[in-house]
């Protein structure tokens, strides 16, 4: 199959369902819509991988015209990376909330069309539109039955179309100065672009992924959300503004990037403080939570600053990792009664998964996040820049102190609780696979060096 | 392979632990002395010479190495286990699922990191130890627990993060995880980071809060094993190395300043923490000298496992009886726990080191490997100020005037005895039979009982008898409490209000969002 399965039938499925919703209302025919709206394009990625394992790439020209004129679909190792971490987690969060409205699904199947569209295109136009779909579907999700959350969801709004504007004021001037909008035709062009260009997808990019100055609506849509979207939110769509950081400034903007990376790399530690610090201030879980994003999110900034492969692979690795933990702590904040963190109960089989979840967050050993960790530990010191490995692990040390926190409460107030099996499995898989990953990081570090090898960073 | 079931053994039965209903204490037990015979049953090829070495291609490749030298604390340290086990049956009353699932997690996690053979083995244990202990320091959930737990976190991560740097940076030099170059900030970092654990002078103010808030069984682990994970890792990755000044004179410090402290509280299981930073000291000046040094630490390692176990097993006894744990109101204990009093009293001398108990012969073996008068000097007065400490301790508890209301305690149950009198024995019979031990740990002979071997000993104990008879007469041990500690929670409390102030000062406008995020483009723009 095609790989613009993987954006379409999302997509279609999408409107399908909403037009199901019209007719007749038949429970099981949603849900059913609904995971083969994320299975078939999980299938169709995952049929890709003899040959993305390979080192070859494989593309698809939208409507057969050239990469010239028209759009270009690809994936690579490392669009496969991120596919199939934002595929995994979307089927297993879908699962966990397959008991909310048809509409919620609606907005579901295009958040998931627009993410994959973003990661599967090589047209900077056309991810401009990506990132739309995704992003006014992400703002009506934030919403919940809460007043306060509409007031979240504005703020979300607004930031993210400053984001957007930036977003295609960048796209505007790029196409100006060269006259194309392929990446990789610009990229072969090797020319430096406008430092305003560059900065404009920067400031774009980071309101996207929550870099400091920029992080505004993220405790506030992180904390009202719904825990399934918060859970997408944290988990996926700040990667996916990772993602394209990592996408464009390694190869459009490669010169402007390491031009300016010692400044990038000062942004991503203050981050990483900022995060932990506020953190550590909080007594509602989700929001600590979201801070606990940001701080994240300043390791990975920071990680690929450093410019290196190794940078690469640690950034890479603490994407899955975050991506899996977080995903998990949110799905858990779900069933947890009482957000606030000195009254929170929960039933005793919750607690394990919450606490591998933040062991691996906190980066403690035989879990993913230590493998993150020491990779992006062992890239700073490599660059020597051994000071800035001493802050990541004074933020690891704030934030070991800010999660066993949670976990010590909820174990000690355990009770029984009903929660329904559909809820827990998700829970489950996620909290499992932060082991796995963590014992066994050989799994996927063939395609996490590909994907390194693949950006070029310098050795 | 086979030696590795004696962590797995403890780990898998910690997660077996929430499927079984009643019994779990037994389960415990049974577990730890699997752990027990795994340890033992490589003893043939220890003692023909050859090393145990393996790699696990888990996490990165974990090499697990075992030479005479862990073998010796593994075996010691396993056995501990049991006792510690067998004697938290009658002690914990409630909570068994949590207890013991940390408990075997911990124990797992030390045994493996007595195992490991390269850095970031070490690291990955130490930091796992950390994370479970944790929870058991904060079992009873006290305010001051939870307090003594969150500090007792933050430095054991911090001494990983200085372990993590390190193997960093040893990483990134030699390009594997052996230290060789003693001189360079890795190895630097490496000695600080088992510092912190081992918890020596300057980084202590930790351990006098987080071990005496634990259950008793688990102030033993902690002070007993848990601690001497900073010793290992100083000894397996330095061994062959000269001498370490800097460590030597952190030592000293540690061991007087430990005694000092020790000597101004009036909780039992406080001055019994503060005694584990003095006999750190006494260790680490071992390592840091020569190689007869550095047996003579390790010896001292292990003795100090089992009588600072002993002992704090003996006050987690009198704490179970009477429910006190100031000594003001405890005494005239004799006549109602004879048992407790008399392991209490030989853990008591051999940790002041009177001859024919453990303490005696390791002590005497760092003594003799000391050339300086000032260290020498140090360590006499230590002895003194360790004597007089458990002199006090023990007039305190167990003679005197019994108080009214302990006029019906009575003696520990027998699984609980059973603990402290097999370590009162292990006492006694090392003491006499010192070379059992020390043959293993060192190729020379050492002659223990020598006159002035005694001669020096004596010094010190009839000096600290001296001081006692008339501190006493004097009233210096009137009985007052002094907490020079506090510093540091005060500066924990200033960053927790910092970070609460951070939090009230971010705005929830939108119009100043707008106005960030332009200014940080505008910014970048002029860098």
């Amino acid at each position: 199959m095609d790989i613009i399965f993987i954006v379409a039938v999302p997509f279609f499925l999408a409107f399908i369902l909403s037009l199901m919703h019209v007719f007749k209302k038949i429970i099981f025919f949603e849900n059913l819509l609904s995971i083969l709206g994320l299975l078939i394009p999980f299938l169709v990625l995952i049929s890709t991988f003899p040959t993305v394992s390979s080192g070859n790439t494989i593309s698809y020209n939208i409507g057969g015209w050239s990469p010239f004129l028209g759009i270009t679909l690809e994936i690579d190792s490392l669009t496969f990376f991120f596919s199939f971490i934002s595929l995994a987690l979307l089927i297993l969060i879908m699962i966990y909330s397959l008991s909310r409205s048809s509409k919620y699904k609606v907005l579901y199947l295009l958040m998931a069309a627009g993410m994959q569209g973003v990661l599967l295109t090589r047209d900077l136009f056309n991810m401009y539109v990506f990132f739309e779909i995704l992003s006014v579907s992400t703002y009506i999700l934030v919403v919940s039955e809460e007043k306060r959350s509409y007031k979240a969801s504005f703020k979300y709004l607004v930031l993210g179309s400053v984001a957007s504007a930036f977003f295609l004021f960048g796209v505007g001037i790029v196409y100006e100065t060269t006259g194309f909008l392929n990446i990789d035709i610009i990229s072969s062009m090797n020319i430096p672009q406008l430092k305003i260009t560059f900065l404009l997808f920067l400031v774009s990019l980071g309101i996207k992924s929550g870099i400091f100055p920029l992080h505004f609506w993220i405790p506030d849509a992180h904390s009202i959300a719904p825990p399934p979207v918060s859970a997408l939110l944290s988990g996926l769509v700040l990667k996916i503004g990772i993602y394209s950081i990592l996408r464009l400034f390694y190869t459009v903007f490669r010169t402007n990037f390491f031009e300016m990376n010692d400044v990038l790399m000062i942004v991503g530690a203050i981050t990483v403080i900022f995060g932990a610090v506020l953190a550590l201030a909080q007594k509602d879980l989700k929001r600590m939570m979201a801070y606990s994003s940001i701080n994240q999110i300043g390791i990975i900034f920071l990680a690929f600053s450093f410019g290196t492969e190794l940078g690469i692979i640690g950034a890479l690795y603490m994407i899955l990792a975050h991506a899996v933990a977080k995903a998990c702590l949110f799905l858990c904040s779900g069933i947890v009664a009482d957000l606030n963190i000195l009254n929170l109960e929960s039933k005793p089989s919750v607690s394990l998964p919450f606490f591998v979840g933040s062991i691996s967050l906190i980066g403690l050993p035989f879990t993913c996040g230590f493998i993150g960790k020491y990779f992006v530990c062992l890239a700073a010191i490599e660059t020597s820049n051994t000071l800035y490995a001493g802050i990541i692990l004074f933020a690891s040390i704030i934030s070991a102190v800010y999660y066993l926190r949670v976990s010590y409460y909820l174990f000690r107030n355990s009770k029984d609780y009903k929660t329904p099996y559909l809820m827990q499995i998700p829970v489950y898989i996620t909290s499992f696979a932060c082991i796995i990953l963590g014992v066994l990081p050989v799994l996927i570090m063939d395609i996490i060096e590909l994907a390194a090898k693949t950006l070029g960073g310098i050795i | 392979m086979n030696i590795l079931l004696a962590l797995l053994f403890p780990i898998i039965g910690a997660f077996i632990m929430p499927l079984t209903k009643k019994l779990k204490g037994y389960i415990s037990v049974l577990v730890s002395i699997l752990s027990f015979l795994t340890v033992l049953s490589i003893y043939p090829e220890i003692s023909n010479g050859q090393n145990i070495e393996f790699c696990m291609k888990m996490v990165f490749d974990m090499h697990i190495f075992v030479d005479k030298l862990n073998f010796i604390i593994l075996s010691f340290v396993s056995f501990l286990n049991i006792l510690i086990v067998i004697y938290s049956i009658k002690y914990i009353k409630k909570d068994h699922l949590r207890y013991y699932s940390l408990l075997l997690l911990t124990m797992g996690f030390t045994l493996g990191s007595f195992l490991s053979g390269d850095l970031l083995t070490f690291y990955i244990f130490f930091e796992m130890t950390t994370l479970f202990s944790f929870f058991l320091v904060m079992y009873r959930g006290t305010g001051k627990a939870r307090r003594a737990g969150f500090m007792y976190l933050v430095m054991c991560l911090t001494g990983g993060a200085l372990i993590l740097i390190s193997v960093g940076l040893v990483y990134v030099q030699e390009g594997n995880f052996e230290i060789y170059n003693l001189n360079n900030s890795a190895s630097f970092l490496f000695i600080l980071g088992c510092l912190i654990k081992a918890g020596a002078f300057p980084l202590h103010f930790w351990l006098p809060e987080a071990h005496p808030v634990a259950p008793s069984p688990v102030s033993a682990l902690l002070s007993g094993i848990m601690i001497k994970i900073g010793i290992y890792g100083i000894i397996r990755f330095f061994m062959t190395h000269e001498s370490i000044y800097w460590v030597a004179i952190i030592a000293v410090s540690s061991m007087l300043f430990g005694v000092i402290l020790a000597l101004i509280q009036s909780d039992i299981k406080k001055i019994l923490a503060y005694h584990s930073i003095s006999q750190i000291g006494y260790m680490l000046l071992g390592v840091s000298i020569s190689s007869l040094g550095i047996a003579g630490g390790l010896f001292h390692m292990i003795n100090h496992a089992i009588f600072k176990s002993l002992l704090f097993l003996c006050m987690g006894a009198v704490i179970y009886s009477t429910g006190e744990r100031k000594i003001q109101k405890l005494g005239g204990l004799y006549k109602k726990m004879p048992y407790t009093m008399m392991t209490c009293i030989i853990a008591s001398f051999a940790i002041s080191g009177i001859p024919l108990f453990n303490g005696f012969v390791s002590k005497t073996i760092i003594f003799d490997s000391l050339s300086d008068t000032l260290l020498k000097i140090a360590f006499i007065l230590t002895g003194a100020g360790t004597f007089i400490s458990f002199c006090k301790l023990n007039k305190y508890v167990f003679f005197g005037k019994l108080p009214d209301n302990l006029k019906s305690t009575k003696e520990v149950p027998k699984l609980m005895l059973f603990s402290m009198i097999a370590l009162s024995i292990i006492c006694i019979f090392i003491g006499v039979f010192p070379n059992i031990v020390f043959k293993n740990l060192y190729t020379g002979v050492f002659d223990f009982w020598s006159l002035s071997h005694l001669l020096e000993m004596s010094a010190s104990v009839i000096l600290g008898a001296c001081i006692f008879v008339f501190g006493k007469k004097v009233g210096l041990f009137d009985i007052k409490e002094y907490n020079i500690d506090k510093i540091y929670g005060k500066f924990a409390d200033f960053i927790n209000s910092f970070c609460k102030n951070i939090n009230g000062i971010v705005s929830k406008d939108l119009n100043i969002y707008i106005l960030c995020i332009l200014l940080f483009l505008i910014i970048l723009f002029f860098i």
